[in-house]
């Protein structure tokens, strides 16, 4: 096994660790598990570093990556919610966005064979919500506010990419209309 | 421009032997720069498809061994129109793809140019077996087709012998005779027939009944896929020489096989070199080689020249099969 495929197994057994340091009562229990968050975060980008830099991306690694990413934020997310701290209807809106996801890209995969690629406001989300569940866990401020503007990132997200899709869709409609001589 | 981060890799028109060695070169030359790499399938038909992913050291593993293109070679009819580029650039950006590198010939290098008068910075890497790609003196591929065409007329020229026939063999090359002339040389042909210059059918039927009194037993007569209708100059022959005549047309087998040494060294160098342009910030050019050594070229200025077929080289043929 790689080195970026141990780390994103690392980040994979720090997924249930969360919420049982949350909800464990010791003292500091919510500034530990803030830094439990914070170190799975970092070691996201510290395994897509290596990976990239010393060409060791691999197959599972491509899917693996992302999985552990959005276990630990959902994970953190229905934390939060069932402490009060979020909205449950955030925590709804997350999942039924990520499922979305896996099941259209997926589905065009299988079909098409061509992969989405991530757009700009798929990356300021994953930004936001980073800064979001820290907020939410540290000091708590504007958190409504953040909520929405995260859920608008999201949503323009998914949006972009569904137009992204429907751009190349075309083309290969219009393309398969005027096939170019083959030799 | 900013700073090339993320490159595309495609092969468009004719497949070649090296191709492979040359994407693999790209590949992980660029990586080694520090560059994400992506590979676009189907060349630029691929390209308006949105068939683009990206590649790993390892997917270009156990390649440059291998003939032909693993992305896959397409000709689009849509690429070649304004709007077919302007929709090309489209999807570079949904992809995030800053730079491509185009492994092709005179119709793949059209297609990058258009794209560079659009903003995306190109570097094209000559690919064609055909060898007629004006601004360079050798194209990937050219050696291991003119070796599996020779082999091939080797084969053609024992039976040719046993039987005491004459044998007409159409070789590819397109317009450009440079297939068809190197082939003649090596294979001893009695005569090439190219695009490019005249020949004359009663002088070569008059050699090959000199050459029969001088008590020859066969006779290969190379002609270039340009000039064509080698079924019809059979039956000229047989006809005024009485002598039997056979065609070979060599089709796509030319197109195949494991690319030779010359081919996986020039692919390597070529690709690594395209890489190094687009790492140092240069663009909108073609890797060449000239007088042995690999440089580069302005994308423009490279379309704009032209290179013709060595007539010594004819007259060689003609020489040697006295």
């Amino acid at each position: 096994m790689s080195i970026p495929n141990i780390i994103t197994t690392i980040r994979f057994l720090m997924v249930p660790i969360y919420p049982i340091v949350y909800c464990s009562g010791i003292e500091n229990a919510k500034i530990i598990a803030l830094f439990v968050f914070i170190f799975a975060m970092v070691l996201d980008v510290v395994d897509g570093f290596i990976a990239r830099k010393f060409n060791m991306i691999t197959t599972i690694g491509k899917m693996l990556d992302p999985a552990a990413d959005k276990c630990m934020v959902i994970t953190v997310v229905a934390t939060l919610v069932s402490d009060g701290i979020l909205n449950k209807m955030f925590l709804y809106f997350v999942l039924a966005k990520e499922l979305v996801m896996i099941f259209s890209g997926t589905f065009i995969y299988k079909k098409e064979k061509i992969v989405i690629p991530a757009n700009f406001f798929g990356k300021l989300a994953t930004f936001l919500t980073f800064w979001l569940l820290v907020d939410a866990m540290s000091v708590g401020m504007f958190i409504d506010i953040f909520m929405i503007i995260v859920v608008v990132s999201m949503a323009c997200a998914f949006v972009t990419y569904c137009i992204n899709f429907v751009y190349l869709k075309v083309n290969q409609v219009s393309d398969n209309n005027s096939q170019g001589a083959k030799l | 421009m900013s700073e090339i981060k993320t490159i595309g890799i495609l092969t468009s028109g004719g497949d070649a032997p090296g191709m492979n060695a040359a994407i693999r070169a790209v590949a992980r030359a660029a990586m080694g720069n520090g560059m994400k790499v992506m590979g676009i399938k189907r060349g630029y038909h691929g390209l308006l498809r949105g068939e683009i992913e990206e590649l790993t050291s390892r997917d270009v593993s156990d390649i440059i061994q291998r003939g032909g293109t693993f992305l896959q070679t397409a000709r689009s009819k849509n690429f070649a129109t304004e709007e077919g580029v302007k929709k090309g650039v489209e999807v570079l950006k949904i992809f995030g793809i800053d730079a491509i590198v185009v492994i092709g010939g005179d119709g793949s290098f059209k297609g990058a140019r258009d794209l560079a008068n659009n903003g995306i910075a190109t570097v094209g890497i000559p690919g064609t077996i055909d060898n007629d790609v004006g601004c360079t003196d050798y194209t990937i591929g050219y050696d291991t087709a003119l070796n599996t065409a020779m082999e091939a007329i080797d084969k053609i020229r024992d039976t040719a012998s046993s039987h005491e026939r004459c044998s007409v063999v159409e070789v590819m090359g397109r317009n450009a005779g440079y297939i068809p002339v190197s082939l003649a040389i090596a294979n001893g042909a009695e005569a090439v027939m190219v695009p490019e210059y005249p020949y004359d059918l009663d002088e070569i039927k008059r050699n090959i009944i000199e050459g029969r009194n001088r008590g020859k037993r066969h006779y290969i007569i190379v002609v270039s896929e340009g000039v064509g209708g080698s079924g019809a100059l059979c039956k000229n022959i047989e006809e005024t020489t009485g002598i039997e005549t056979r065609a070979t047309v060599l089709g796509h087998m030319q197109r195949g096989g494991n690319p030779s040494v010359l081919d996986r060294v020039t692919a390597t160098k070529m690709g690594a070199y395209a890489a190094d342009l687009l790492a140092k910030g240069i663009y909108n050019r073609v890797v060449v080689q000239k007088d042995g050594k690999i440089t580069d070229l302005d994308i423009n200025e490279a379309l704009q020249t032209k290179k013709t077929l060595n007539k010594e080289e004819l007259d060689l043929v003609e020489r040697m099969s006295k």
